[in-house]
């Protein structure tokens, strides 16, 4: 069973998310926050991290960055509640150059995840 | 030193060695009793003979060369005032009075430097005069001589502050204690139009522009009749009828007996300076409207990304009960409404640079022309001026309908009553002239949509708040304020921005600028008209700012302006200037009438007077359709300089022509 870690600096958001993934048959790891998600990253084998990109202390960005220094091979999805979709260009430009495989923009819907969830943890 | 032989003849020669008696010997003054005069004298007094030597010298003489016997010690003038063992050497500026004398027979008064025993200069003033002998040959002079270098140093200090006062920008007034102009700097004139001359005499309320009341002037009289310094602003009128804005200082000025004698007003031209602070402030509002409403929209997002993902799971779990799975969906909904809301906020916040396709924007607006004319309904005429070949611009089709479907049910929502709806486009450039002249322009080839209605308009303070985010007209329930919000945004992303014209009751127009593809600041001006050659215009436009952008165009274009911001104004400055006008140029949409009317009024006096109006509507032909037949010229706001001063021209132009 795939591993996915939901970072999110929002209880209410990873629990929301945490019930949505559960029920598609995935085994769930939560983190509030970047330095708890690198933790659960070097402890748990996690396959998938889906994270937000605002949030305090660091950043998506750097969360991002860290795991790709950490463990090169992990998937990585970012979800934010700002303009992921269309916002700044060069935001999106660096997300990509990390290796984000997949952008979220909040709200979104349990298909809008697991689709991309799925479509990523297949390949 | 070699002593040189004294020259022949009878003169006055008190010098010990070879005294020489006067003319009548009896006359002859004991040199001790002349030593004594000439002692008594406070400032240089010598009688030089011929050869420069020193026949007598008196104390003040002795003290400010520092010899004790110029005399006793055979020194020559240049030795002791200038402390040369040769004559001076004098140049144009600096004559040596001696030769002059001795050339001409006649007393010189110059300016002339002498130098003290370390070399310093000292400018004096130098009054010499021929001592004649019998035959009427000078053979000694006089020569008193003052220092003048304190007297220097202050005509120097005048100069400066003079040349200081004359090259301020800033206006100096000195008033007489009753308030009559007694003088004026250049600076004055540059500002107010009226020169020194026309000024003087006269009272600083030529000024007055009737937008400060009397307690205000009362005060300011008050303050420096009481010695006191007033510090205030004042909106006032050039002579031309400009208004501006100046921050003035005004501070009594008294005599020796501490009585007010005048007071001088130094004042600082604003106007520019506050037009472009308001300009910056909005800016800057708008940016932090941005930023927060970017702030406000993630947090909202994160909300609802709880709710909606929650109320899914939930209807999940209840998909077999039909009756809370109902409510449910009402749930999911709402939330998705507000998702949408802060898409908007997103979209008036976002900051992304345009990557679509050039478009020709005619396309998307002729393909939606079904959909407005439903929106808008039957009591709503739709009308279309698209341009040919209009240049394209870098936007995505979709956003354009965007912007055009918001913007015809705002007017749909203006119009309760029906009326027209005009979607035009054209190509404009705007040059750096234009773009200097004309603020918030930006220099470059653009594309302007222009969507005109005829309903309910806007107040002034609605216009100032109509993009910022939530803000509506509207009831509740009936808009969320977002509209024009993401039209802005939408626009400012594609490096545009929108001009508003409105008046209540009349109608609104907003254009949409937008830069063409691969727009380039164009490399040469547009061909501009001929100047003018002093032609008087009446200039009728009650928009401040608009006036004086006008008023400094035409006055460039070599035209003189008479301004006025309203009807009662132009009329009262027709009948002041005897209906003499070479032509008209009017805002038709005037606070107290038309302009049209005062067009008609004054063609009743001035038969071949050429008019041009302006408005800022884009419905001109359908609005005011009967200005051909007038002959009125017709300019649509905002318009460049080139296209103003090349309408005028032509207006002008054709009446040439007209007996």
């Amino acid at each position: 069973m795939a591993r996915i870690l939901l970072v999110d600096d929002e209880s209410s958001i990873v629990k929301v998310l945490e019930e949505m993934l559960s029920q598609l048959d995935y085994e769930i790891v939560t983190a509030l926050g970047g330095t708890e998600a690198l933790q659960k990253l070097s402890s748990d084998n996690i396959d998938l991290v889906v994270t937000d990109i605002v949030m305090p202390n660091m950043n998506g960005l750097q969360l991002i960055e860290e795991i790709q220094k950490a463990d090169p091979g992990v998937k990585i999805i970012a979800m934010s509640g700002g303009d992921i979709k269309s916002g700044p260009a060069e935001y999106l430009q660096t997300a990509s150059k990390l290796g984000v495989l997949g952008c979220l923009a909040k709200p979104f819907t349990i298909n809008d995840l697991s689709t991309l969830a799925k479509s990523l943890l297949a390949e | 030193m070699e002593k040189k032989p004294p020259p022949s003849g009878d003169a006055l020669e008190p010098n010990r060695r070879e005294t020489v008696p006067v003319a009548k010997k009896e006359q002859a003054l004991a040199p001790s009793f002349l030593q004594a005069v000439f002692d008594g004298f406070p400032e240089s007094l010598m009688v030089i003979n011929r050869d420069y030597s020193i026949a007598l010298a008196n104390r003040a003489v002795r003290e400010a060369s520092g010899h004790t016997d110029p005399v006793a010690d055979g020194l020559t003038c240049h030795e002791v005032s200038h402390a040369s063992a040769s004559p001076c050497d004098c140049d144009e500026k600096h004559p040596c009075p001696m030769q002059q004398v001795l050339a001409t027979g006649k007393p010189v008064v110059l300016e002339h430097l002498h130098y003290d025993q370390s070399g310093q200069p000292i400018p004096v003033e130098v009054m010499m005069a021929p001592i004649l002998n019998e035959d009427g040959e000078a053979v000694q002079v006089i020569e008193f001589s003052r220092n003048i270098a304190e007297q220097k140093k202050n005509e120097e200090d005048l100069t400066r502050l003079s040349a200081a006062i004359n090259q301020a920008a800033e206006t100096i007034v000195i008033t007489a204690s009753d308030g009559t102009i007694e003088y004026t700097n250049p600076a004055f004139e540059a500002i107010t139009g009226y020169s020194c001359e026309e000024a003087v005499g006269r009272n600083p309320r030529i000024l007055k522009s009737g937008k400060q009341d009397q307690a205000f002037y009362r005060e300011l009289w008050d303050t420096i009749s009481s010695g006191k310094t007033w510090k205030g602003r004042f909106i006032n009128r050039c002579k031309n009828g400009e208004l501006y804005v100046e921050d003035a200082v005004i501070s009594p000025v008294r005599d020796n007996s501490g009585t007010i004698v005048n007071y001088v007003a130094v004042k600082r031209d604003i106007t520019e300076q506050l037009h472009l602070e308001q300009q910056f402030r909005q800016a800057q509002k708008m940016d932090e409207m941005g930023r927060l409403s970017s702030g406000i929209a993630h947090d909202f997002n994160n909300i609802l990304q709880s709710i909606l993902g929650f109320n899914e799971l939930l209807m999940e779990d209840l998909k077999d009960q039909p009756s809370p799975l109902r409510k449910l969906r009402e749930v999911e909904k709402a939330a998705k409404r507000a998702a949408e809301l802060t898409q908007g906020l997103l979209a008036f916040s976002r900051e992304d640079s345009a990557d679509s396709e050039p478009l020709d924007i005619n396309s998307p607006i002729r393909e939606t022309e079904h959909m407005i004319e439903r929106l808008i309904g039957i009591n709503i005429q739709c009308v279309l001026h698209l341009a040919q070949e209009l240049e394209k611009v870098p936007i995505a089709s979709g956003k354009i309908a965007q912007i055009i479907l918001n913007l015809a049910v705002n007017a749909r929502d203006a119009m309760p009553d029906g009326g027209r709806l005009t979607f035009s486009t054209a190509n404009i450039t705007f040059s750096a002239k234009d773009a200097a002249a004309i603020p918030e322009i930006k220099e470059g080839k653009f594309i302007c949509l222009s969507v005109t209605d005829t309903g309910t308009g806007m107040t002034k303070a609605v216009k100032e708040h109509l993009f910022e985010p939530f803000f509506t007209t509207k009831a509740v329930n009936e808009g969320t304020g977002l509209g024009l919000s993401v039209i802005y945004g939408i626009v400012k992303q594609h490096g545009g921005w929108i001009h508003v014209y409105s008046e209540v009751s009349h109608g609104t127009t907003i254009k949409i600028y937008l830069p063409v593809h691969e727009a380039r600041p164009s490399e040469s001006e547009p061909p501009a008209g001929a100047e003018g050659r002093g032609e008087r215009i009446l200039l009728v436009e009650d928009d401040m700012t608009l006036r004086n952008l006008c008023i400094r165009i035409l006055l460039g274009e070599k035209y003189q302006v008479f301004a006025a911001g309203s009807l009662q104004e132009a009329r009262s400055l027709s009948e002041r200037e005897g209906d003499r006008f070479d032509l008209l140029f009017s805002d038709i949409m005037l606070p107290d009438g038309s302009g049209i009317e005062l067009a008609d009024e004054l063609r009743r006096k001035m038969p071949a007077l050429p008019v041009v109006l302006c408005s800022g509507y884009g419905d001109a032909r359908e609005r005011w359709s009967d200005l051909p037949k007038k002959d009125y010229h017709f300019m649509q706001k905002p318009f460049t300089v080139t296209e103003l001063a090349f309408v005028i021209r032509q207006a002008m132009f054709q009446k040439s022509p007209s007996p």
